[in-house]
């Protein structure tokens, strides 16, 4: 039964483990979303435009683009107009088209703005 | 108040023009060991979560400019200071780097409020935020803890103790595997971080057996809890 228990007392802590290394890349990637967000509203700033593509930020708005930590691969960044979306496909490493996760439900880790428009993200990336 | 959304489970809202960095303002240019003493006020009084909170508070500002540069300022200063206490550098790093001054961000880019110049130097304090650098070391301490609880409950042998306790003391250091039992060894083996190219091969499991629940998978990652197992293809 000792035994038992030191299994499950073991187990527990090593899932905060997991939680510990989650919430890292989480803040991480919220960071890395920050700088692309400011990088790409100079480039509004100065062009009158979103950029297309990441690369256009480079070197001129931020000298080197972040990677996505849980891919390793770039972030996922599109535009809408007049606002834009940037994340990352999170720990499940899917793409979910932007909605963002929750304790229950995995998702992504991005930013959107404060009308809910992930939804007609997803809509519109699956049409 | 103006809605921020950084993360599903974390949105909120922010009362404009209320700032919470008062309490740390006249602090800022305090010689370092004055600021230390004072961090030390803190932890005697709340012990480190207080002071993260307060951290926390902190950041949680109006989303005026120079208020938010010198909350950030504050922060990363604190964190800086306490680079040597470790669970306190754990715990100010994840205030510095937290959604707080994303969100704050955030605000400012959906009023499009911040200018170029202001633009710029977010960009430079956010640049040297790497909230990874340490997190191997972080996360070998954690590991150190947790087994040290499992080690009491489980094994109470003198001679263990005795090839525990050194490691224990510089959890930090490269570990010999000859230092540990064998039921130690099965739990150390899952705690290293693989690179992240190599995550996106992982995958989650929604249904996990019991018996599995300390089944280490992959030679570099996690993890293994009832209901949550991550493994490698």
């Amino acid at each position: 039964m000792a035994y038992f228990h030191s299994r499950q007392a073991l187990s527990s802590h090593l899932e905060s483990l997991t939680t510990t290394a989650r919430l890292a890349h989480q803040r991480q990637t919220n960071v890395d979303l920050a700088r692309i967000a400011i990088a790409t509203e100079r480039f509004r700033s100065a062009t009158g435009a979103y950029p297309q593509q990441q690369a256009m930020l480079t070197p001129t708005y931020i000298d080197a683009i972040p990677q996505d930590n849980i891919t390793g691969k770039p972030l996922q960044h599109r535009l809408h107009g007049e606002r834009f979306i940037i994340y990352s496909l999170g720990w499940n490493a899917t793409d979910d088209g932007g909605v963002p996760d929750k304790r229950s439900e995995p998702g992504d880790w991005g930013w959107r703005y404060p009308d809910d428009h992930v939804d007609q993200w997803k809509f519109e990336n699956s049409s | 108040m103006i809605r921020y959304s950084c993360r599903g489970d974390h949105e909120g809202s922010i009362a404009l023009g209320k700032s919470l960095s008062e309490f740390w303002r006249p602090f800022i240019s305090l010689p370092a060991n004055e600021f230390h003493s004072l961090q030390q006020a803190v932890e005697n009084e709340g012990g480190r979560s207080s002071h993260a909170f307060l951290v926390g508070k902190v950041l949680r500002t109006a989303g005026l400019f120079h208020v938010t540069v010198g909350d950030t300022k504050t922060a990363v200063h604190l964190a800086r200071t306490n680079a040597t206490i470790y669970s306190n550098s754990r715990w100010m790093k994840k205030a510095v780097a937290s959604e707080n001054i994303v969100a704050l961000l955030w605000e400012g880019l959906v009023e499009r409020r911040w200018s170029e110049s202001q633009l710029t130097q977010f960009d430079r304090l956010l640049a040297p935020i790497n909230a990874l650098r340490n997190l191997k070391p972080e996360l070998r301490h954690r590991r150190a803890l947790s087994l040290r609880s499992f080690d009491k409950d489980m094994l109470k042998q003198i001679h263990f103790k005795r090839l525990v306790r050194p490691w224990l003391e510089d959890f930090t250091g490269p570990w010999s595997k000859l230092q540990l039992s064998k039921n130690t060894q099965e739990a150390l083996s899952i705690a290293d971080i693989p690179d992240p190219a190599e995550r996106h091969q992982s995958r989650r499991i929604s249904k996990a057996k019991p018996e599995n629940s300390l089944k280490l998978v992959h030679p570099g990652w996690l993890i293994s809890t009832a209901g949550k197992h991550y493994h490698r293809t």
